[in-house]
């Protein structure tokens, strides 16, 4: 290939979702001298950002106060996230979300003009800014549209990235495929950001679209980067069986109600408050009830199942999420895309029934170990967004701080990548020639892999079975064990993997062959993950070892890959500045308060 | 729930590849499941009997854009037309038309990316460069439900798929790009009227439009495409009669 | 992966015959060749007017081709695009005029009743005229 076509930036993102574009805007505003690339295996607005629904946090008005954002967001982690990134997080939100403001996302309004807000699961104040319950979208397609403006940026859409070169220390870009040629090219740039997301699809039955393979993950972990806290797995406790399409927890923030089979709002069993009657305007009490952290919602779900209190289903046992009392018109204001995909996809109108509802696999706590300026331990790689773990969502994230930390995060990543990018020489193109042609032999050997091996669809069905079954919301030794072992076993098979299309334009099969190798390296990592944290914490409970650990676990786990593919685990502590551990309450405001001055 | 015989629908799925002279169709019997949608029969195919058979999809809920195709002539998101819709069957399965199609169900977005851009779909602001982002510019609940409507298009292309003047006219804005023109324009944060006058109504603008309507007919978020063109042809109207009468009233 | 890249993608339009492929493209297509009917009529109206002024012969062979058989099936035909035309634009009112009362957009019935009202009104009017002029 001549020099003239050769594909070189300054700072490359990989990853057009919230947190790939904000990081890309950042580079374009600060520095429009640098020159910017965006590689996105789908169009950035196809971004799974997109699907978001409920809202995004930032502290905006008179009564509420950075200390009580992040004092919910701590206690929210069960005491794994680190302090000083969860202070600088709740100080950088909300001009992170006055900026999307000003770009033109369409915030639902008060009478007065202001930004509205809504109370979400976990939070103690309302403090959730939200686009009806369409915020994601309006989210990804401001930043989308908005970065149209600069000239500065060239988009790869459509390209799928597949590794990271690295040459001297430091990561020199990357290779991708152009999917509509079927051609793989290196794309070279002085700093590279990861902004790929999250990994849902190693779980069968999650909110997570096609798209979330967890590809820059594997490629950051291929490249030596270590993937922090990966054993921790958020399940939302309301998706629709089958599809496991999300309802948002707006629904419950509006004061939606969960019901088991015998009509009971069952919560009530599990250390989460009082409920108050649906006409007491007291109702929803926020970090109380329906209104308390996703991950105990979730377990709940598991106790009331193996007490016989769900109902069952064609797709599985599940409950009532009620949100009938609301009304048509506030459910039609508030909550329009709860109604139609109620509709569409659970075949029950909302405003006359309640909806099916069972815990289903959204979010990924863990991902690439970054530092507060979004820096991995590799020189020239930034990340942010769900592919990142820096952390301020410990061992459970609370909703809406996610679409926060894209912005916060993607537009620190692309700050520091401009900053380093200014000061690097160009990539080492010479040097970098031999892993260019290294990585088409791997993919050649792929696409022409004699046949008889097994199907990608095939594979793929029993890593995701064997994830649910041994990493799901209780595990155990044993069954993490097993896991791991039928994990290990999928790897050796990928090897003969078989594929049904050997052409070039747009081979789905191939990029779905790629993804599956990814998301198996992933799996294996969270599994060893899984196996070494001997405690109970957030989301990652084991029923073997049931009480949190500070003594040993107030720590990030964090998995290397080691020479023969397999993980090696560490640890390594929790920043703590002013909250020490203290044990999570949930129930009412006042209990909160008064763990808070406790510590 | 299993019954005994599993009821089958026949699928005869648009295929091409770019090394072949003509499309065909391939015919795939694919069971009958009463909440699965045209795209989980998609998905069936490729996990179960042909791996190679190429379409694009993402989010499964309608709101990424990505599935679009003609379901039985009509177009449609695949993730939202259910098969109990189509009955007994066949289902046939085709690329959005109006579009060059790259391979079997893919089509090629680049120039509703390059209109999309024409337009300007962002926030103009004589202050831009100066903003300190200290608070949020209001916004009354009324004066976001002038363009809400507007904002709430995803990009599917199915309103191109629908409108005979894209089919004739490679050079025509189109719906969504113009729907959103629109969007901007009615926001009472933008400031950029002026700037995309020109874009909007040159020919390929506002005014090729016939108003055949089908666009918004197909729209599954209720964008109303066409009711943004009709009214920015409208205001357009409105506004050249003035610069016409009443010069004075207009800014330079 | 490298070397020679192939892409050839291939167009695939509406075609010529659009507006067979459904009702409501034909519903458009009959709408839009309406106008050329309705040009008709007023061009013929137009010559009425300009004879009305010349000797009566030249009115009367005028009013003798206007009620030929082709001419009269020509009004009718004209007369119904008139009402198709006139139907269907009334009614896509709503699309084009966005009125907004505190927030919430008015219902296209209110928009839509008064054309028809009026157009009922006007109608009346001009019946009544032709009536009195007939009688008078
Ligand atoms: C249904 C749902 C509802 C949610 N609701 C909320 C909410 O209300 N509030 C909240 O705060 N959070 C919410 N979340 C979480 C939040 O939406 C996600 O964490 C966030 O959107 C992730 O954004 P991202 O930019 O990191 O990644 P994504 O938006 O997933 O984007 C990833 C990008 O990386 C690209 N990419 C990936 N792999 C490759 C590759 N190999 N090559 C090239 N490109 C690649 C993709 O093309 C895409 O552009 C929700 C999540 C889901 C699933
Ligand atoms: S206007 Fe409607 S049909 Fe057209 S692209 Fe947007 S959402 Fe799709
Ligand atoms: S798959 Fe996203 S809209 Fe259909």
């Amino acid at each position: 290939m001549s020099a003239v076509d050769q594909l070189q930036h300054d700072v490359l993102v990989i990853g057009g979702g919230g947190a790939g574009l904000r990081a890309a805007i950042a580079v374009a505003q600060e520095h429009p001298d640098l020159s910017i690339g965006i590689v996105s295996k789908v169009y950035p607005m196809r971004s799974h950002t997109v699907a978001a629904e409920g809202g995004m946090a930032a502290v905006i008005k008179d009564n509420d106060s950075a200390e009580d954002h992040i004092y919910d967001t701590i206690s929210g982690s069960d005491w794994l996230a680190d302090q000083d990134a969860v202070e600088m997080f709740v100080a950088e939100a909300p001009r992170e979300l006055i900026q999307l403001e000003h770009w033109g996302c369409p915030w639902s309004r008060e009478a007065t003009g202001h930004v509205a807000v809504r109370p979400f699961g976990g939070m103690k104040l309302q403090r959730t800014w939200f686009a009806t319950d369409k915020t994601g979208f309006h989210v990804l397609h401001s930043l989308f549209q908005t970065c149209l403006q600069f000239p500065s940026i060239t988009r790869y859409d459509e390209w799928f990235a597949t590794k990271l070169l690295v040459d001297d220390g430091r990561c020199q870009g990357c290779t991708a495929i152009e999917l509509r040629t079927g051609q793989l090219r290196p794309i070279y740039a002085k700093a590279v950001i990861i902004a790929t997301g999250g990994f849902g699809r190693i779980f069968p039955f999650t909110t997570n679209g096609a798209i979330k393979t967890g590809d820059g993950l594997a490629m950051a972990y291929r490249a030596g980067v270590a993937l922090k806290d990966m054993e921790f797995v958020q399940y939302h406790p309301t998706g629709l069986p089958g599809t496991g399409i999300l309802i948002t927890e707006a629904s419950r923030g509006e004061g939606g109600v969960l019901r088991n089979n015998k009509g009971e709002r069952y919560l009530a069993d599990y250390d989460l408050g009082e409920p108050l009657p649906l006409d007491d305007p007291r109702h929803p009490q926020l970090r109380t009830m329906e209104l308390g952290p996703r991950d105990r919602l979730s377990q709940a779900f598991i106790k009331e199942q193996e007490k016989g209190n769900t109902y069952s289903g064609t797709y599985g046992d599940y409950v009532h999420l009620d949100i009938q009392h609301l009304g048509e018109h506030r459910i039609d204001t508030k909550l329009p895309f709860v109604r139609e995909l109620a509709r569409n996809y659970g075949g029950i109108d909302p405003v006359k029934e309640s909806i099916p509802v069972r815990p289903v696999v959204h979010y990924m706590m863990g991902g690439i170990d970054t530092d507060i300026e979004a820096a991995t331990s590799l020189p020239g790689l930034y990340a942010a967004g769900e592919c990142a773990c820096v952390s301020i969502n410990g061992a459970n994230r609370l909703g809406s701080n996610s679409l926060t930390e894209l912005v916060v995060f993607g537009a620190r990543a692309g700050r520091n990548a401009a900053n380093f990018a200014h000061t690097s020489d160009p990539a080492a193109v010479d040097r970098l020639t031999s892993q260019v042609d290294g990585e088409r032999d791997r993919i050649r050997r792929i696409l022409e892999q004699p046949s008889g091996g097994d199907r990608v669809a095939e594979l793929r069905r029993e890593m995701t079975s064997t994830m649910e079954e041994g990493a799901g919301i209780y595990r155990t030794q044993e069954g993490i064990e097993q896991t791991y072992a039928t994990l290990s076993d999928l790897r050796e098979r990928f090897g003969g993997v078989d594929l049904d299309d050997r052409t070039n334009v747009y081979n789905t099969d191939l990029i779905s062959a790629l993804e599956l190798d990814y998301m198996l390296d992933i799996s294996l990592a969270l599994a060893a993950s899984a196996r070494d944290r001997t405690e109970s914490r957030g989301s990652h409970q084991r029923t073997d070892h049931p009480e949190r650990d500070d003594d040993q676990f107030l720590k990030h786990s964090l998995a290397m890959r080691g020479d023969d593919g397999t993980p090696e685990v560490s640890f390594r502590d929790v920043v703590i500045t002013k909250w020490p551990p203290g044990s999570r309450t949930y129930g009412s405001t006042d209990q909160a308060k008064a763990a808070k001055t406790e510590s | 729930m299993s019954t005994a015989i599993e009821t089958m629908v026949k699928f005869e799925v648009f295929r091409y590849q770019p090394d072949w002279d003509e499309p065909t169709y391939q015919v795939y019997d694919v069971p009958y499941r009463e909440d699965w949608v045209v795209l989980d029969a998609l998905n069936y195919i490729k996990d179960t009997i042909d791996g190679s058979l190429t379409y694009r999809w993402s989010c499964r809920m309608g709101v990424c854009g990505s599935c679009g195709a003609m379901v039985n002539g009509y177009p449609k998101l695949t993730c939202a037309a259910f098969l109990s819709e189509y009955l007994p069957g066949p289902i046939r399965v085709e690329p959005l038309v109006n579009f060059n199609v790259e391979r079997d169900l893919v089509t090629d977005l680049e120039g509703f990316m390059e209109k999309l851009e024409s337009v300007q779909p962002w926030i103009i602001r004589e202050d831009g460069a100066t903003d300190d982002l200290k608070s949020e510019y209001l916004q009354t609940p009324s004066q976001h439900a002038a363009y809400q409507q507007f904002s709430m298009c995803i990009n599917c292309l199915l309103c191109y798929a629908a409108c005979p003047v894209s089919s004739h006219s490679e050079e025509f804005i189109g719906p969504a790009a113009l729907a959103l023109a629109q969007r901007y324009n009615l926001d009472t944060r933008d400031e950029g009227v002026e700037q995309r006058r020109d874009v909007i109504l040159k020919d390929e603008g506002i005014w090729e439009c016939s108003f055949v309507g089908e666009c918004s007919a197909v729209c599954p978020k209720h964008v109303d495409p066409a009711g943004a063109i009709q009214q920015a042809k409208m205001t357009g109207a409105i506004d050249y009669y003035r610069r016409l009468l009443m010069p004075w009233t207009v800014k330079s | 992966m490298d070397g020679e890249v192939l892409t050839q993608p291939t167009f695939r339009s509406l075609g010529w015959t659009w507006w067979t492929r459904r009702p409501s493209y034909l519903l458009v297509f009959l709408r839009e060749t309406s106008s050329v009917f309705i040009a008709v009529q007023v061009v013929l109206v137009l010559v009425l007017l300009h004879k009305a002024g010349q000797p009566a012969a030249d009115y009367q062979a005028y009013l003798d081709f206007l009620w030929n058989p082709g001419m009269v099936v020509f009004h009718v035909v004209s007369i119904a695009f008139a009402l198709l035309h006139t139907y269907t634009w009334f009614n896509l009112m709503p699309q084009t005029v966005a009125i907004r009362i505190r927030g919430r957009r008015i219902p296209g019935l209110l928009l839509v009743a008064p054309q028809f009202g009026g157009w009922a009104v006007v109608t009346g009017l001009i019946i009544a005229w032709v009536w009195w002029v007939g009688a008078g």
